[in-house]
């Protein structure tokens, strides 16, 4: 490359030449330009003061579970006294279970969080024509993909993941002499397993809904509508469903069927998340389902997890794979 | 190669289809070093042709270069070294200035420090100062242009697709744009393609043309060279029309082209010296009043227009 | 008020809340081709509002053919509007919009498809106008707007910056339309920031700068009125200096300079051009002066422009 009319006068000149310098520095690899998206993405968000609030209030409920947790079993310890010394004392509620309720109430704020995240995420550059600046730069279409739903997945995760550890490290510490690591040991994995269940299927939808419009509020809209409506007809046709089972009262012939019910009032982003935690924490149904008079909630049954494993992947790689058919339709200098 | 015949960026039987349309065939271009206007109407290929050398578009046959690298296989490589300010209006939503120029430099790769202190460097480069703090949504439209033309820059691209980066700016921004791209192109060690409508944007910015129609290369060359005319012409502009001027030009051995009102087109034999003495004796004789004369040269427009009507 | 004078402003002031859009102006705009000028934020967009009726001023009366056009079915049944923003119902056709701005204007049946089909083909859309407004270039908006800006025969026509996106032969095309129009009789106004493409369509401005209207009429009448700058004139020759020397000597010349980076050019300035123009030949022709060049850089829009808008 020829170097046209570099100036020589300035080469030695006193006064530096503060017009257009070039630039010949370091340029970094492109294996993590995606994390440059992902970054812009939670610097954006961190400063909405929505996001904290909602944050603060999954910790709130996950603090309010923790300390029903030590209290019933500081309660029960004294009352069930009982065992031979050295013996596990008896718990009123399990690590997982306490866990899982704190999981499942937060479902509905990791639904908001990633409403209040993820709706302008593509949708915001869409409007701005954000694609053009995007695309004239060495990175790609994946990338750009992944950035965005790594940074809003990062979001959700971080508001869920940092309060289920803080409670395993609470358990950890307070019940270690009481057998905890022995009774729990791989407690944490499935913790983790859990609490990140509804932050992906949560940021897929959410990216997909916000690719397909200029709009955040309406990918927002689209996104709550879609959520909600899914999980009232589920649960109401399943719900209907479970008691025309157990109008059937031979408990025995009933259960595949009941089963069944259950498991379609789960085809919802909370239910998937709920029925597959059930089954990683090792949760009784009958403790944690709402389910009516005591004759029906005999008849409780943890939903069939593959269904909804299926059904769970079905919410993750579809509207990824909308947000990316979207995304390829932008052209850089149209016309 | 030298870098004579492979330019800045170049192209050689170059065929793009979009499906079943063909809209490059075997088109072959060359962009030389410096300051170079690309023309051409509407639907000429232009776009087509960025698009190729940004390596987005995969050819259909032939090959292409930009800096050197291989358009179908190093696309992202290009795309690290040149820079494109595009026509339509377009930002990263929620970011000011700065922020946004930063970023458009994390983009390109460059570290986080590096990108946020050439973007104020850019930035004052571009001509926005304070105003660099505000949110990019409250920006006029030539402060727009101008945040454009930083995010094109600021990862120091080594060539630079300006289109038409004069858009929606008063003249007061246009006159600050064009000084500015003539400014850049001009010994700061890269090159700059503009692509323009606006026939005296490209005259006052760039050395060379590009003229393309129906995908097809029909004009190229230095500025001057395309609209210098042969033989002594003269373009004499008077006070007012007089056809007695045309009289006693014509008495002193001139030949009279064109007369468009008060200009007039005077050809005089080759190699006539002083034909100014003789403008003004005319003058004289004939009461008119001479306002300006110059060697007849062709407005990139005329060079453009018959171009194009062949 | 008669009809003659199409568009008449007095004394028209508008402002927004605390922010004035339009200081105590008044002009009036014949027949023919007027380009309204103004560097951005000067009321130009204030003023075409005004003039379309899409705002009332807050003191002063504006005429538009005679009557107030805020709201009045008859100024816009003869006024067609081209604005600057692109937004059209994307899933029309060219054609079916047209159509649609006809329909509008209360033209139906027969009649309407005729109308509807010349003023596309005077744009030079008929090719192309039954394809959806959403696939269309920049240019191809830019003649469909125009198109239903004169698809019901307006006397009146206010086009905003009408050649953006227009390719040079587009531009031509569509500057020969315009002052078609204008020698058909109707009152054209054009808002336009590339004025060496202004100059060249028409010699009457209106120049606007901060609300108020800075200047009105011909370019040359006005260029010879700005005295605050004089007219600059550049000389091609063998021996600048001693042409210097020589136009110095004349009491029209107020300064001569050498450029630096050219040297066979001597740079003077006059406040009496016409004198100066007049002697000029003179010094010449006695002192044996050999020019090869002979211009006057600022005698065009731009410089004109430039100055107004600085002094």
């Amino acid at each position: 490359m020829s170097q046209p009319n570099v100036q020589e006068s300035t080469v030695n000149s006193p006064i530096a030449d503060l017009t257009y310098r070039n630039y010949d520095g370091p340029i970094t690899s492109h294996t993590f330009r995606w994390w440059v998206v992902a970054l812009s993405v939670l610097r954006t968000n961190l400063k909405k003061p929505g996001f904290w609030i909602n944050g603060a209030l999954i910790v709130l409920i996950f603090l309010f579970q923790a300390l029903l947790f030590f209290f019933s079993n500081n309660i029960a310890a004294r009352i069930g006294g009982g065992g031979a010394p050295g013996d596990a004392p008896q718990k009123l509620m399990s690590y997982g279970t306490t866990a899982y309720q704190a999981i499942s109430a937060t479902s509905l704020l990791v639904t908001i969080a990633a409403l209040i995240v993820g709706s302008g995420s593509i949708a915001a550059d869409n409007r701005a024509n954000a694609l053009l600046v995007y695309l004239a730069k060495p990175i790609t279409k994946g990338d750009y993909l992944l950035g965005k739903w790594m940074g809003v997945f990062m979001l959700l995760a971080g508001m869920v993941v940092l309060p289920t550890i803080v409670l395993w490290v609470f358990y950890a510490t307070t019940y270690a002499d009481e057998g905890f690591f022995k009774q729990e040991p791989w407690l944490w994995a499935k913790l983790l397993g859990a609490s990140l269940i509804s932050p992906v299927i949560n940021t897929s939808l959410m990216i997909g809904f916000s690719a397909c419009t200029k709009n955040a509020r309406l990918a927002g809209s689209l996104f709550a509508a879609f959520t909600f409506i899914l999980l009232t007809v589920s649960n109401t046709a399943g719900f209907l469903m479970f008691r025309n089972a157990t109008l059937d009262q031979d408990l025995g012939a009933g259960k595949a069927v009941v089963r069944r019910a259950i498991t379609i009032q789960h085809i919802s982003v909370r239910g998937v998340a709920d029925g597959l935690s059930m089954e990683l924490l090792g949760v009784d149904p009958k403790k944690v389902m709402a389910g009516g008079p005591k004759k029906l909630r005999r008849r409780l049954q943890a939903p069939y997890p593959l269904p909804l494993v299926g059904i769970g992947l079905l919410m993750i790689v579809l509207p990824i794979s909308i947000a990316r058919a979207k995304i390829r339709a932008v052209e850089v200098v149209s016309g | 190669m030298s870098l004579e015949t492979t330019g800045v960026a170049s192209v050689e039987n170059l065929t793009v289809r979009y499906g079943t349309k063909t809209i490059l065939s075997d088109f072959s271009l060359v962009i030389p070093d410096g300051c170079t206007g690309l023309l051409g109407p509407n639907g000429a290929g232009k776009t087509t042709l960025l698009k190729t050398l940004l390596g987005f578009v995969s050819p259909a046959g032939g090959r292409g270069q930009v800096l050197g690298l291989d358009v179908a296989a190093q696309g992202m490589l290009i795309r690290q070294k040149i820079g494109l300010m595009p026509e339509q209006d377009c930002h990263i939503p929620g970011m000011n200035a700065v922020t946004f120029v930063a970023y458009a430099g994390e983009l390109a790769g460059m570290p986080a420090s590096q990108a946020m202190r050439r973007a104020h460097e850019v930035l004052e480069y571009c001509g926005l100062g304070e105003a660099r703090y505000r949110n990019v949504e409250t920006y006029s439209t030539g402060m727009k242009q101008r945040i454009k033309l930083a995010q094109a820059l600021v990862h120091g691209p080594k060539l630079l697709f300006l289109d038409e980066p004069t858009n929606g700016l008063d003249p007061e921004g246009r006159d600050q744009m064009l000084d500015l791209i003539r400014d850049v192109s001009h010994g700061k060690g890269l090159s700059v393609v503009v692509s323009s409508h606006l026939l005296p944007d490209i005259e006052r910015t760039c050395d060379s043309v590009l003229v393309l129609r129906r995908g097809e290369l029909i004009l190229s060359g230095p500025i001057d060279a395309l609209r210098s005319t042969t033989g002594c012409t003269v373009d004499i502009e008077l006070a007012e029309r007089s056809d007695a001027f045309s009289e006693s030009i014509s008495a002193l051995g001139g030949t009279v082209d064109e007369i468009k009102g008060n200009r007039v087109r005077v050809a005089f034999a080759d190699g006539t010296k002083g034909f100014g003495t003789l403008v003004f004796r005319a003058a004289k004789v004939s009461g008119a009043q001479v306002r300006g004369f110059a060697p007849a040269q062709r407005s990139l427009e005329d060079v453009f227009m018959e171009a194009i009507d062949q | 008020m008669s009809l003659d004078n199409t568009i008449h402003f007095e004394h028209v002031s508008r402002w927004y809340g605390q922010i004035i859009g339009l200081n105590d102006v008044s002009f009036t705009i014949p027949k023919g081709l007027t380009a309204l000028l103004g560097p951005n934020g000067a009321g130009k967009s204030t003023m075409l509002k005004l003039v379309t009726g899409q705002i009332k001023p807050t003191t002063g009366g504006i005429a538009v053919l005679g009557e107030q056009p805020f709201a009045n079915p008859r100024v816009a049944r003869s006024l067609g509007y081209c604005p600057e923003i692109d937004n059209f119902y994307e899933d029309m056709t060219g054609r079916q919009f047209v159509e649609l701005m006809a329909t509008l204007s209360g033209y139906k049946g027969e009649d309407k498809t005729k109308r509807v089909q010349s003023s596309i083909d005077r744009v030079g859309m008929s090719d192309r106008c039954d394809r959806k407004l959403g696939g269309y270039s920049k240019g191809m908006r830019q003649r469909i707007k125009v198109a239903q800006a004169i698809v019901h025969d307006p006397k009146v026509l206010v086009l905003d910056e009408p050649l953006n996106g227009l390719d040079p032969l587009g531009r031509r095309d569509m500057v020969n339309l315009y002052q078609q129009f204008a020698e058909e009789g109707m009152c054209v106004l054009i808002s336009s920031h590339i004025l060496y493409e202004v100059e060249q369509i028409t010699d009457r401005i209106l120049v606007m700068y901060k609300g108020r209207l800075l200047a009105q009429g011909g370019i040359r009448d006005i260029r010879k009125q700005i005295d605050s700058h004089p007219h600059r004139i550049s000389l091609t020759t063998d021996n600048p200096r001693k042409l210097a020397g020589a136009l110095l000597l004349d009491d029209t010349v107020i300064s001569a300079r050498m450029p630096q980076d050219n040297h066979r050019v001597v740079e003077v300035e006059t406040a009496q051009p016409e004198k100066f123009y007049s002697n000029l030949a003179d010094i010449i022709l006695d002192g044996g002066f050999d020019v090869e060049v002979f211009k006057a850089p600022d005698n065009n829009l731009e410089a004109v422009f430039r100055y107004l808008v600085s002094a």
